[in-house]
């Protein structure tokens, strides 16, 4: 009979334990699902504008034109959740004189969030903060040689390590309207680069990813980069 | 030389006769009228078509698929003044009503919209023409309030609007005026989003698109009539 009951009653403890565990998860977890019921509201905006990457690049990217998608809490009017797909582009600049080339990807990580706030005294004015993070990859690097592009290996997996953070916000005198949009800047920073094969090597993935980078290191990090974006055209989400 | 004088006093006189004369006619025709008689009915049904709420200066844009008002005609065949009711609209229904932001939205009317006659025809047909006593609760992306008279200052949206228009009998089409400022955000608009949107109260609603009378089974269309 003991032989039986004490499992039974290991049962009972283990039963009960798992039932506190799951109220006191509960009980934790409630605050954060009641935050999520303010209603939200999501607006499209088309966006559009450019990049000036500076280091050693000093070259412009044009941004899009593609659209930035945010979710409003409407009762705290931050931006809790949004994108802002970047489309990939080829950046054209000059590495010691020699024209050089290569594709910009940038991946959106995490959300965009951000703030719209109004302009005490200025109705109808608000000051956007948008906050968005990207990791930037750089493919397709050639060089421009006696008149023939010429690929400078850079291989499929050269990214920035860390994610690019901007945050863009309406530039001092200016406004943005709800129903007009308005323009937001930053200046930013890149940082060091990684996965990179040595320029003058051939694509093999994971070979040198430390060496490759150095050149690439060498040209693009810097605080100097700066970021213009032109939001219009809001609209419901179809 | 005296006769000489009594003609042209006489001539004068004459002169100044007619002159009052045309003068007196010019005024009669101004004041052609000041009452008026609405016929036809006894029921009304007047259906909104691309009926729309804007929100001045913000230009904040409210849009409805349906938008009906009916009721009845006001005692048809009885001269009035102009002003007095004409008709009388308690039943009042909207939905599909979106804003190109904020999506789907609500504008709820409320109580018993009137219709009137205000003043002469200023053409064949078409006379100037009020909806009055108007109300409605407007609920959009979270931002509500209530629009009528100028400044409910009691924030109980109490206070009603008009909305100045025409009435085209061969139509049976009442317009709003591009320039009525009869309708306004009557309450203090509830809503931390609400000043992003650019709404206050006092703010002017300009109404767009139009109601046509299309009368029910049995009734006939809505014709006016001086005096």
């Amino acid at each position: 009979m003991k032989a039986t009951s004490h499992p039974r009653r290991r049962l009972a403890v283990v039963t009960t334990l798992a039932a506190t565990f799951a109220a006191l998860v509960a009980g934790w977890a409630q605050p954060a699902a009641h935050a999520d019921e303010n209603p939200t509201l999501d607006t499209i905006y088309d966006a559009v504008g450019s990049t000036h990457i500076g280091a050693q690049v000093d070259a412009d990217m044009p941004l899009g034109p593609t659209e930035i998608r945010v979710k409003l809490d409407l009762v705290t009017t931050n931006i809790v959740d949004g994108s802002l797909p970047i489309p990939s582009k080829v950046v054209n600049f000059d590495i010691l004189g020699i024209p050089t080339r290569a594709t910009v990807t940038m991946t959106q990580v995490g959300p965009v969030t951000g703030t719209i706030t109004p302009i005490p005294g200025q109705r109808g004015k608000n000051v956007l903060v948008s906050k968005v993070a990207y990791d930037i990859r750089l493919s397709n690097v050639q060089a421009r040689v006696f008149g023939i592009w010429w690929p400078l290996a850079v291989g499929s997996n050269c990214h920035t390590v860390d994610p690019v953070q901007i945050e863009a916000r309406t530039p001092e005198g200016e406004y943005f309207t709800v129903l007009a949009g308005g323009r937001v800047t930053d200046t930013y920073t890149i940082g060091s680069f990684t996965g990179c094969t040595p320029l003058n090597f051939f694509d093999i993935p994971g070979f040198f990813p430390t060496f490759g980078s150095i050149p690439i290191n060498a040209l693009v990090p810097g605080t100097d980069n700066t970021l213009s974006l032109t939001l219009s055209n809001p609209h419901a989400p179809a | 030389m005296k006769n000489r004088i009594n003609r042209l006093a006489g001539g004068l006189v004459a002169t100044a006769a007619a002159g009052a004369a045309i003068i007196s006619m010019t005024t009669t025709a101004a004041h052609a009228a000041t009452t008026y008689t609405p016929s036809g009915g006894p029921n009304a049904n007047f259906v909104g078509t691309n009926v729309s709420f804007t929100a001045q200066p913000s230009g904040q844009v409210l849009t409805c698929t349906t938008f009906n008002l009916s009721g009845s005609i006001t005692t048809p065949g009885t001269s009035r003044a102009y002003g007095a009711q004409a008709g009388s609209l308690g039943t009042l229904s909207s939905s599909g009503c979106t804003n190109p932001i904020a999506g789907a939205t609500t504008v709820t009317p409320i109580g018993t919209w009137k219709v009137a006659i205000t003043g002469d025809q200023t053409a064949p047909g078409v006379w100037p023409a009020k909806l009055y006593d108007v109300k409605a609760y407007v609920s959009a992306a979270n931002c509500n309030f209530y629009a009528g008279g100028a400044s409910d200052t009691a924030g109980t949206g109490t206070g009603t609007g008009v909305v100045n228009g025409s009435f085209n009998t061969a139509t049976q089409r009442f317009t709003p005026s591009a320039t009525s400022t009869g309708l306004v955000i009557s309450t203090p608009p509830v809503g931390s989003i609400c000043p992003i949107l650019d709404i206050y109260e006092d703010d002017t609603v300009q109404v767009g698109g139009y109601w046509t009378n299309t009368p029910p089974s049995g009734s006939t269309a809505l014709a006016i009539a001086n005096p």
